[in-house]
């Protein structure tokens, strides 16, 4: 009796069917859970869970396909062939590592595709090789037509799956699991259909048939390691997934602590935003998820944004606001792919620092007027413009007189706040499209655009001394400063900045010369006096340096004995082109320049070591600056020169004029006294002239009065003049003081003194002054006399 | 306006010299509308006083608190409309001598004006401008009592 049984149609024990699914499903979740954490693990971990999940993977179709079988009741005695059916599984095994190998992190789609036959193989040897080993006492015949279709249509369906599953995009990728799903029912399904099993009693299992009891336990165990590697996989995943939570949650930490606003975003939309961006744009936390950033950045294609690249943009709060921002779009891998993160940089901070810095550096920060650069650069654009069509426009240069009074008496604090005050009422005098500028200190200048004449520029200085001139009323004090101003007009006075600000500037000299308060404009004339000046001054530099000076010596002589006791040194200038210079051309602006200190110190030295090798009676008298006194070494540097000369102390005089005795009167008297004390004379030049005040002569007993010569000019025919110089004669002689009369130039004049009782007399009836040589044979022949 | 703090009540008088263009009416308008301008400004800074304008010449006290007149002069000082400006009293005070209204404007008669421009020749500036100044006090005492009637604020 011949039985045909086919397998789909045989009934099945039910409950092994769905402990097959069970474990189906048990097993491909541990299978999976472990993939994923070992794709999570790196290293060596990463190899060993792999592994475990291949493991995993092929016993779970192992144990699905024998518990399935088991459940197979095909109404005979059935066994299994223990070879084959070990041989199945590792195939299964071997067969689903090898395509997870080929498949792993591969872009390649054929070898994805590969990789998807290689596992149609490895099942479909799982299926056939189990169905090889299922012994029946019977035989077993195939459909080979079935077989060859469902196999082929399976492995493509493999492939497929496998080739979707790296795709990059979603839908492809969920189609693999049913297409794989799909794959094995065909294989399965196709397989099963394919067989035939026929009841032979006469074919009984062979002796190495296990039975279905036998096998049942290995399964079990099977499925059992199966069961507990899921629990282990559930666990990996849920503890993955709460560290992923908190991965999340310490990146949106540190997202909200980011200074720069965040925002992710899925095409046109935010996902989520940073609270800085929160408060950027005024809004309330989670307000901006699900807005479009359209709304937030309108006007800014952000898909069209390249990468890394800044944009500037404007971001529009939830008042309507606007805030000039910087936009930077990237793609980061964020969770399962790519996302689009916005940084946002709010730029007002850095707009007002910069509108702060170039304020700062262009204006002054005391007035807020323009400063020096600014003023330079508005000029130069100004000339550049008007040069080309010829127009006019003027510079005014002014200060404060008296501003250093104020500083100095009311202290700086108030000297800022007059400053202050000065810009006001300087702009207040201005035409609408004039610019005044402070240059520094007290220095203002002003830029008048297109006066109509000079008058207007007049006019305009006139309301500047007008206004400047007025009281200050400063915390109470009425404060009186004034202006002076000086003025030079484009294009006649020049036309670069530089000319134009330096003309005026010479104005501005001339101006407070003149008398403070007043107005001047450039005049060509007051350029060439200037540059005659500083030629002279470049000169005199020269000439200390080059040593073009020589003494000259005017003898005194005693007025009753007529013998000299004395000479006046005398510098001269002998100037390689222009001769002998007097005095008075040069020492004025060696004062001012500060070259008197060389200057004097020179003559000082000369006039010792050539008075050293004289007779010894005649002293030597050497004048010094006002200058001279500012410096405190002056002592020394006279005590300097005797010694180097070897003069004696006592045969040097030093004259000074009551100039010395103006400017700090407690320090020029200490060094006079120190002076004296090395045992040098002191005489009082010039005296009668000036303030002469008598209480010069108390405050310092002066060794010697020089009677200035303007009194000896008019004698002795003027009576006020001889009555002048009787009495400072008498003055000087009851002061135990030596009288010099200067500028004697007549015998008449000679007489006149000498019965006067002067001591000593000075001037062209004696000598003129001379040469050093002629001096010394002056001398030779007057004591021959 | 506050009540001024009697601690820092500052007073200060100057005299000047009209530079607005224009004929006798003209000026006249000119100075209604200045007061009236100077009467806003002046209440807005808590300043009080008085101006008396006979043309050419003007007088005015400003009394307040220290910071609110040297604010108030430093305008005037910055104004074109008048030159010759000279300060005649300047100092703390213990109490308002000028009212207490924003800006008391006098206007004398012919005679008064006359009084004001009389000491310009032989006597000391500084002393003018006293005289002007006690000239505007008396004037603003008369309009007390009613015997003078001065502009004032429309109330």
């Amino acid at each position: 009796m011949r039985s045909v049984y086919t397998c789909l149609t045989e009934a099945h024990d039910h409950r092994l069917i769905l402990l097959a699914a069970g474990i189906c499903i048990v097993g491909v979740y541990g299978s999976f859970s472990v993939a994923a954490h070992a794709a999570r693990s790196e290293g060596r971990a990463a190899w060993i869970w792999g592994a475990a999940s291949v493991v995993a993977s092929g016993c779970t179709a192992w144990a699905t396909h024998m518990v399935a079988l088991l459940a197979f009741r095909p109404g005979m005695d059935a066994g299994f062939e223990p070879t084959l059916t070990a041989l199945s599984l590792l195939v299964a095994v071997g067969g689903i590592g090898i395509s997870i190998g080929l498949a792993i992190g591969q872009r390649d789609r054929i070898r994805r595709f590969a990789a998807g036959l290689a596992l149609g193989a490895s099942v479909a040897a799982l299926h056939y090789l189990g169905e090889a080993s299922y012994l029946v006492t019977g035989s077993v015949t195939w459909d080979p037509v079935l077989v060859a279709v469902s196999l082929a249509v399976s492995l493509l369906l493999f492939g497929t799956a496998l080739l979707v599953a790296g795709e990059r995009r979603r839908p492809w990728r969920r189609a693999a699991a049913p297409l794989l799903l799909a794959g094995i029912a065909i294989l399965h399904v196709g397989g099963m259909a394919a067989m035939t099993l026929v009841f032979d009693p006469e074919r009984p299992l062979p002796p190495q048939a296990v039975a279905p009891e036998a096998i049942g336990p290995v399964v079990a165990g099977v499925s059992l390691a199966l069961l507990t590697l899921a629990m282990v996989g559930l666990r990996l995943t849920l503890s993955a997934r709460a560290q992923a939570r908190r991965d999340q949650e310490r990146l949106r930490e540190l997202a909200n602590l980011a200074v720069e606003g965040l925002a992710v975003c899925d095409g046109e939309m935010i996902k989520t935003a940073n609270r800085s961006l929160e408060r950027l744009s005024g809004l309330a936390a989670g307000a901006l998820d699900g807005r479009r950033l359209s709304d937030l950045l309108p006007g800014l294609a952000v898909t069209a944004l390249p990468e890394r690249e800044e944009r500037e943009a404007e971001l529009v709060g939830a008042d309507g606001q606007r805030v000039p921002v910087r936009v930077v779009r990237s793609e980061v891998p964020l969770g399962s792919g790519l996302q689009t993160v916005l940084a946002i940089r709010d730029q007002r901070e850095r707009l007002r620092t910069e509108s702060r810095m170039r304020i700062l550096a262009y204006s002054d920060a005391l007035t807020g007027l323009p400063n020096r650069a600014r003023f330079h650069d508005l000029l130069a654009g100004h000339a550049e413009a008007c040069g080309a069509g010829n127009r006019a426009f003027a510079v005014l240069a002014l200060d404060l007189d008296r501003f250093k009074l104020v500083n100095d008496t009311l202290g700086h604090g108030l000297g800022d706040v007059l400053l202050r005050k000065t810009a006001r009422r300087l702009t207040a005098a201005l035409g609408p499209r004039d610019v005044v500028a402070r240059l520094g200190g007290d220095e203002f200048a002003v830029l008048q655009v297109a006066p109509t004449g000079p008058e207007a520029v007049q006019a305009l200085a006139t309301r500047i001394i007008e206004l400047v001139g007025r009281p200050f009323l400063i915390e109470g004090q009425l404060v009186n400063v004034g202006a002076s101003v000086g003025a030079a007009l484009a294009p006649a006075d020049g036309l670069t900045p530089g000319d134009l600000l330096r003309n005026a500037d010479l104005a501005l000299y001339k101006a407070k010369a003149d008398g403070k308060g007043a107005f001047r404009r450039f005049d060509p004339a007051l350029e060439s006096r200037v540059q005659a000046r500083r030629s002279l001054e470049a000169d005199l530099r020269r000439a200390i340096v080059l040593q073009e000076f020589e003494l000259h010596y005017q003898p005194l002589v005693d007025a009753r004995s007529g013998r000299i006791t004395a000479a006046e040194a005398l510098v001269r200038w002998r100037h390689p082109e222009r001769g002998l210079i007097s005095p008075a051309d040069f020492i004025p602006l060696a004062e001012e320049t500060g070259l008197i200190g060389p200057l004097g110190q020179w003559v000082l030295r000369t006039a010792c070591a050539q008075a050293a090798r004289w007779p010894a009676r005649i002293r030597v008298a050497v004048n010094l600056s006002p200058v001279q006194f500012r410096d405190l070494r002056l002592a020394e540097t006279v005590k300097a020169a005797l010694a180097a000369s070897g003069l004696a102390a006592d045969r040097l005089e030093l004259e000074i004029t009551e100039g010395v005795l103006l400017a700090d009167e407690e320090r020029t008297l200490a060094t006079l006294t120190r002076l004296r004390a090395a045992g040098v004379g002191i005489s009082m030049d010039d005296f009668g002239t000036g303030y002469s005040s008598l209480s010069y002569l108390r405050r310092f007993p002066f060794d010697k009065i020089k009677v200035d010569q303007s009194f000896v000019r008019q004698l002795p025919g003027d009576a006020e003049s001889a009555t002048i110089v009787r009495a400072i004669i008498t003055l000087g002689t009851c002061l135990g003081m030596t009288i010099t009369v200067e500028g004697v130039e007549t015998a008449e004049q000679f007489a006149f003194t000498a019965a006067s009782g002067c001591d000593q007399v000075q001037g062209y009836h004696v000598s003129r002054p001379l040469p050093v040589a002629e001096f010394l044979s002056f001398v030779d022949a007057h004591e021959a006399a | 306006m506050t009540a001024p703090d009697p601690t820092d009540l500052f007073r200060i008088v100057y005299r000047s010299r009209s530079a607005l263009p224009g004929d006798a009416e003209a000026v006249r308008q000119a100075v209604s509308a200045l007061v009236a301008a100077s009467r806003c400004r002046n209440a807005q800074a808590g300043v009080t006083g008085a101006l008396l304008f006979a043309a050419p010449h003007v007088v005015q006290a400003l009394e307040g608190p220290a910071a609110a007149v040297e604010a108030t002069f430093d305008r005037i000082c910055c104004d074109l409309r008048h030159v010759d400006i000279e300060v005649v009293e300047c100092g703390p005070v213990l109490e308002l001598a000028f009212g207490e209204g924003a800006l008391s404007h006098v206007v004398p008669d012919a005679a008064d004006g006359a009084m004001l421009a009389r000491p310009e020749n032989g006597i000391e500036p500084a002393d003018a401008a006293a005289a002007a100044m006690k000239l505007m006090l008396t004037l603003l005492q008369l309009a007390e009592t009613g015997r003078v009637a001065p502009s004032r604020p429309a109330a």
